[in-house]
């Protein structure tokens, strides 16, 4: 054989090889204990009382949250849970608070929001988006893999069409658009209307993004009687608010480890679970700094809003001399100074002008 | 180096072939007409100059029409055909089109009103309402608009444009190539028989053998008040139901404060939607498709208002 042959049977072999790449390292190991795609079972509707006042109600609906954690799948496949619950001839609001928050740093020179000054730690936030339908419409396996509400119909000329199923659209900013999501670690609500009775539906929260951090995604999750717009109004329009809404759901970033709430296992709940914010076992420093970020809507002098919270994050670094954990898994273990959870991101990566 | 040419001639003979290379799209061009009655452009109305109702016939008086490419008529679920439904109310169109967009006549009170192709200057809009309908528009300051002008510069100082092209409500083109921009150029014109008819296209469409072109006129409402102030009887026309006034520009200079209307989003899935809150003309039968090459002819014969079939033929 002539050597000019192997010349050109050498791009072929290459071509062979190409095929035998292993692309594992681009999806994340599934975590030992961590379930990628729990099914929860039936929710029950939180009912709402003609009479409720503003802080009854939040009390009532904050301990009835469902409380979970996902993992990664360890394939090319979305992580997420599923949950379902039975229609009840009313509509009904689906709230769902995915760890933790997030917003885009404040650098105009001109004009800077001071509330906005420091960065977003953006490795610890994770994002999952809410899909109702009745489970008929439903195409994913619960408990294995995550589906969607999108149906194949075929017309009289055998043409086939797919139809979004999903009952459940979140309002979002912009009127114009019909699809809309919250938004990385933002709080989503939308009203599933005029349920049929008896009818089984699915919820479907689709794992859009776990944090980069460390891969676990905690989150709230809540079914409550009647459409949004009834329960915002009665929540004095927190619910409308962008910043206050974080605190409907509070604790969402449930410490890693934990055992399966008492209440959520009574419940009948799956690993891992836990029943109301009451029961959540969550970051040391995530319920303060939740509330800060909360508190940025309020006339609220006298309590910490999100700078204050972010400067206090960066003097413990400057000051104190520890260090944040940022993309790296934050520790357990409070000892360890150099693996400490902030919240805040790392002041340092300020884009400066020029730079942007 | 005659077998690197040899390799050369194959490679480009190799690409030539490529670029013939069908690839199944069913995907064309389609174009063709519709007709609308001429009771559809005709109401009864009072004459402003005399007070005297009289029978007005005037392409000003056609709303948007709507066009959409379907598997098939359903004459099951009303009185008059629809669209057939694929699932759950969803009519799924393969494609469609619009003759008349609605578009910001950049004053409030034309909200849902502002169609393109149906006015040659700004003149006319004020003639259509001061001296058709007996209602002068009026500027978002509560001023008459009496001149023609005062419309294209507020558009311009508004919108941030220098052209009439840009504002996109007038018809500036001499679209069937006479010399002269007239009423011929509008999207609907009278034929002979009274009628109007007007031309669309569909753009890369999605051809299905046997698919029915069907639409439906959103026609104009025209309503009658009484004023308070001398028991006068004011005419003006109605939004159009097919108008989303949530949607489209904003507007929010100064005190101004609304949005300019637009297209509903779901007229050609959900027609029945709209027909059930306006007066429109629709197809009967629509037009059957089973040449691309072929154009359509769709007639509005029957009239529906509020859902309700008022005559057909």
């Amino acid at each position: 054989m002539r050597s000019g042959t192997f010349r050109h049977l050498a791009p072929v072999a290459l071509f062979v090889a190409a095929c035998d790449i292993n692309q594992s390292q681009f999806v994340d190991d599934v975590i030992p204990g961590v379930p990628s795609v729990p099914d929860f079972g039936a929710l029950t509707p939180v009912p709402v009382a003609d009479d409720a006042t503003p802080d009854g109600l939040l009390a009532d609906i904050q301990s009835n949250v469902l409380y979970a954690e996902i993992g990664p799948t360890g394939t090319s496949f979305q992580s997420g849970a599923t949950a379902s619950f039975l229609g009840t001839g009313s509509s009904l609001c689906i709230l769902l608070d995915p760890e933790l928050v997030s917003w885009v740093q404040s650098v105009s020179p001109t004009s800077p929001l001071s509330d906005f000054a420091y960065p977003d730690n953006i490795y610890d936030d994770g994002d999952l988006e809410i899909r109702v339908g009745q489970s008929v419409f439903y195409t994913g396996t619960t408990g294995q893999r995550l589906g969607n509400f999108q149906i194949r119909f075929e017309d009289s000329l055998g043409v086939e069409t797919t139809q979004d199923k999903n009952a459940c659209v979140y309002q979002g900013q912009t009127p114009d658009f019909p699809v809309q999501f919250g938004g990385r670690a933002a709080f989503e609500a939308c009203t599933v209307e005029n349920t049929i009775p008896g009818t089984s539906y699915t919820i479907a929260l689709e794992g859009f993004a776990l944090p980069v951090d460390d891969a676990r995604l905690g989150f709230g999750l809540v079914v409550i009687e009647g459409a949004c717009t009834d329960l915002s109004s009665k929540l004095g329009g927190t619910l409308d608010d962008n910043y206050a809404r974080e605190c409907i759901i509070p604790g969402e970033a449930i410490l890693p480890g934990s055992p399966r709430g008492a209440r959520a296992e009574a419940a009948g709940f799956p690993d891992l679970t836990w029943l109301g914010a009451d029961e959540v076992p969550t970051w040391p420093g995530a319920l303060d700094f939740e509330q800060s970020f909360c508190n940025i809507s309020g006339d609220v002098a006298d309590r910490d809003k999100l700078a204050a919270y972010c400067k206090r994050e960066v003097d413990a670094v400057t000051e104190e001399g520890t260090t944040c954990s940022w993309e790296l898994p934050p520790s357990l273990d409070a000892s360890d100074a150099t693996a400490r959870r902030c919240y805040c991101g790392d002041l340092t990566d300020t884009p400066t002008g020029g730079g942007i | 180096m005659n077998n690197k040419l040899t390799l050369i001639s194959w490679l480009a003979l190799g690409m030539a072939s490529a670029c013939r290379y069908d690839e199944g799209l069913s995907i064309y061009n389609l174009s063709g007409t519709v007709t609308i009655p001429r009771a559809a452009a005709t109401r009864s109305l009072i004459d402003p100059a005399t007070g005297v109702e009289r029978e007005v016939t005037d392409v000003r008086l056609l709303g948007p029409v709507y066009i959409g490419l379907y598997p098939s008529l359903d004459r099951t679920r009303e009185q008059f055909p629809l669209p057939e439904e694929v699932a759950s109310g969803e009519a799924s169109p393969y494609s469609g089109t619009t003759i008349g967009d609605i578009r910001y006549g950049c004053f409030e009170f034309f909200r849902c009103k502002m169609l393109s192709g149906r006015y040659l200057s700004y003149d006319d809009i004020i003639d259509f309402y001061t001296n058709v309908l007996g209602t002068p528009p009026k500027d978002d300051f509560e001023n008459v608009i009496e001149v023609g002008q005062y419309i294209q510069q507020t558009c311009f100082d508004l919108l941030e444009v220098t052209s009439d092209d840009e504002i996109r409500v007038l018809t500036t083109k001499d679209r069937n190539e006479d010399g002269v921009v007239d009423k011929n150029d509008l999207d609907f014109v009278e034929d002979e028989n009274g009628d109007f008819v007007g031309k669309f296209e569909i753009l890369q469409a999605d051809f299905h053998p046997g698919m029915v072109a069907w639409g439906f006129l959103d026609d104009a409402e025209i309503f009658r008040t009484t004023r308070e102030e001398d028991g006068a009887i004011v005419q003006n026309m109605d939004e159009f139901t097919t108008c989303d006034p949530t949607r489209g520009y904003s507007e929010g200079t100064y005190q101004r404060n609304y949005r300019a209307g637009l297209q509903a989003t779901d007229t050609l899935n959900r027609p029945l939607n709209y027909l059930k809150n306006t007066e429109a003309w629709l197809s009967d039968q629509g037009f059957t498709w089973t040449d691309p090459a072929e154009p359509a002819n769709i007639v509005l014969d029957v009239s529906v208002v509020d859902g309700k079939l008022e005559m057909g033929e």
